[in-house]
């Protein structure tokens, strides 16, 4: 167990690293991925849902140190584990083609930003009054081909 | 595919979901208090250790793109100055003939420079127009840069004229900018500068200046360029200063230009006949 807390960490590391110094510049029309985001979604493939919302705890926190987004990914990442751990671990089981990753991941990325950027409007971080179809479905998406090219290196 | 909501089922589960989400709630609140303001600067302070190294892979992007757009530019660029210099060596000669056409108010004759010696001290031109085509003695040689020198002895079909490379070249000059007038002539030591002599010390000349007939001494119109002031030093003993002008007229490469038929006044010319029988 505690080989896999620190397994899971140094990837958790790993991914806040890329997030920060890679996906965070790699921006189009102000659209962004967040790997975390599938980062969590690949934990609860494998790991209970307790574990799985103390890794989205740390990381989430870490996020919104490094962001100074100060609980806005913590709160909304808290929510997409609670609310789909039970889905992605149910359908980790089955062998998924790609559409059908995509689609989930997409789904979930619908319903995760969407609180994320409630919760941002909330918090003040961000300015989604305006452009928040844009953000929600844009950013559901970029999520998704990125979460896709990353199931596509990682499967056998 | 059969999809399946999750149900919070577990109690321990929903206690640390409502934890964290309390504590997230807590954090955006308390993000903007005075407390919290040193944490947040350590996190940045942080963040940029941290996105430091990156800073020059992105500036080397930034700077891929905006060389592409440099490149661009210096393409179109280019074949605007191309276009540019065409225009302006087009718009030079037009605006050479059409400054000598407004500041002279006489008849010009094409000349075509027959025989050039300028290699000695009695320096001559001669020029493909004479007397059956109205040139007289006196009358100035001027090209599309300013004044060549004057017609000294005209034929029937020829002239020879005196150029400013010559130690019996005199003319009336006056200094753009100032009042002040001086008379300008060869001094036979090289054949790129002329001297103005006459010009009090107490008006200040300076490298650059044009320098132009004034129209006094009655055998030259007024305004016609000279040259351009390269030097100036103070005349030994006087109060004067010598001015050391390089000329407009490129002689090395001189081969057509213009006689303005200019006659001196009539009257002036009956004034110092009077004068000089006054004191004879």
């Amino acid at each position: 167990m505690k080989q896999t807390l620190g397994f899971d960490l140094i990837i958790a590391a790993l991914f806040l690293l890329m997030q920060i110094m890679l996906f965070r510049h790699l921006d189009i029309w102000g659209l962004q991925a967040d790997i975390i985001f599938l980062f969590l979604l690949w934990i609860c493939t494998t790991r209970p849902r307790t574990y799985a919302l103390g890794i989205a705890a740390i990381t989430a926190l870490s996020l919104d140190i490094l962001t100074d987004t100060w609980g806005v990914h913590l709160f909304s990442k808290t929510l997409l584990v609670i609310g789909a751990h039970r889905l992605i671990s149910q359908q980790a089981e089955n062998k998924l083609q790609i559409g059908q990753t995509f689609a989930l991941i997409l789904s979930v990325a619908i319903g995760y930003y969407f609180i994320f950027l409630l919760i941002s409007a909330f918090a003040g971080i961000y300015d989604t009054n305006l452009m928040f179809i844009k953000y929600w479905v844009g950013n559901s998406v970029y999520t998704a081909l990125v979460g896709v090219i990353f199931y596509l290196l990682t499967s056998d | 595919m059969r999809i399946v909501f999750t149900k919070i089922g577990d109690i321990r589960d929903q206690v640390i979901t409502v934890v964290l989400l309390i504590v997230a709630l807590m954090l955006m609140v308390a993000r903007q208090d005075e407390a919290f303001q040193n944490v947040r600067k350590a996190s940045l302070t942080f963040v940029s250790y941290v996105e430091a190294p990156l800073s020059n892979i992105r500036v080397y992007r930034s700077a891929l793109r905006t060389n592409a757009q440099l490149e661009q530019n210096t393409i179109l660029l280019q074949d605007e100055i191309s276009r540019l210099r065409s225009l302006r060596d087009e718009n030079d000669e037009l605006r050479a003939l059409l400054s000598l056409e407004q500041t002279s108010t006489y008849e010009m004759l094409p000349v075509r420079i027959v025989t050039k010696n300028l290699t000695g001290i009695n320096n001559n031109l001669i020029i493909n127009a004479g007397s059956d085509q109205g040139v007289e003695v006196g009358m100035p040689v001027v090209n599309h840069e300013g004044l060549v020198g004057s017609v000294i002895i005209p034929s029937a079909n020829n002239a020879q004229v005196l150029p400013l490379y010559n130690r019996q070249f005199r003319a009336s000059i006056t200094i753009e900018g100032s009042r002040a007038y001086g008379i300008i002539s060869w001094e036979s030591v090289n054949l790129t500068e002329l001297l103005v002599n006459f010009v009090p010390q107490t008006i200040p000349v300076h490298p650059g200046m044009r320098v132009q007939t004034s129209g006094l001494s009655n055998q030259l119109p007024a305004n016609i360029a000279v040259g351009e002031v390269v030097r100036v030093s103070p005349e030994p003993g006087r109060e004067t200063q010598r001015i050391y002008v390089q000329p407009f007229v490129n002689f090395a490469s001189l081969s057509e230009a213009h006689v303005l038929l200019y006659q001196a006044e009539e009257e002036i010319l009956q004034l110092e006949n009077q004068w000089l029988e006054a004191f004879q």
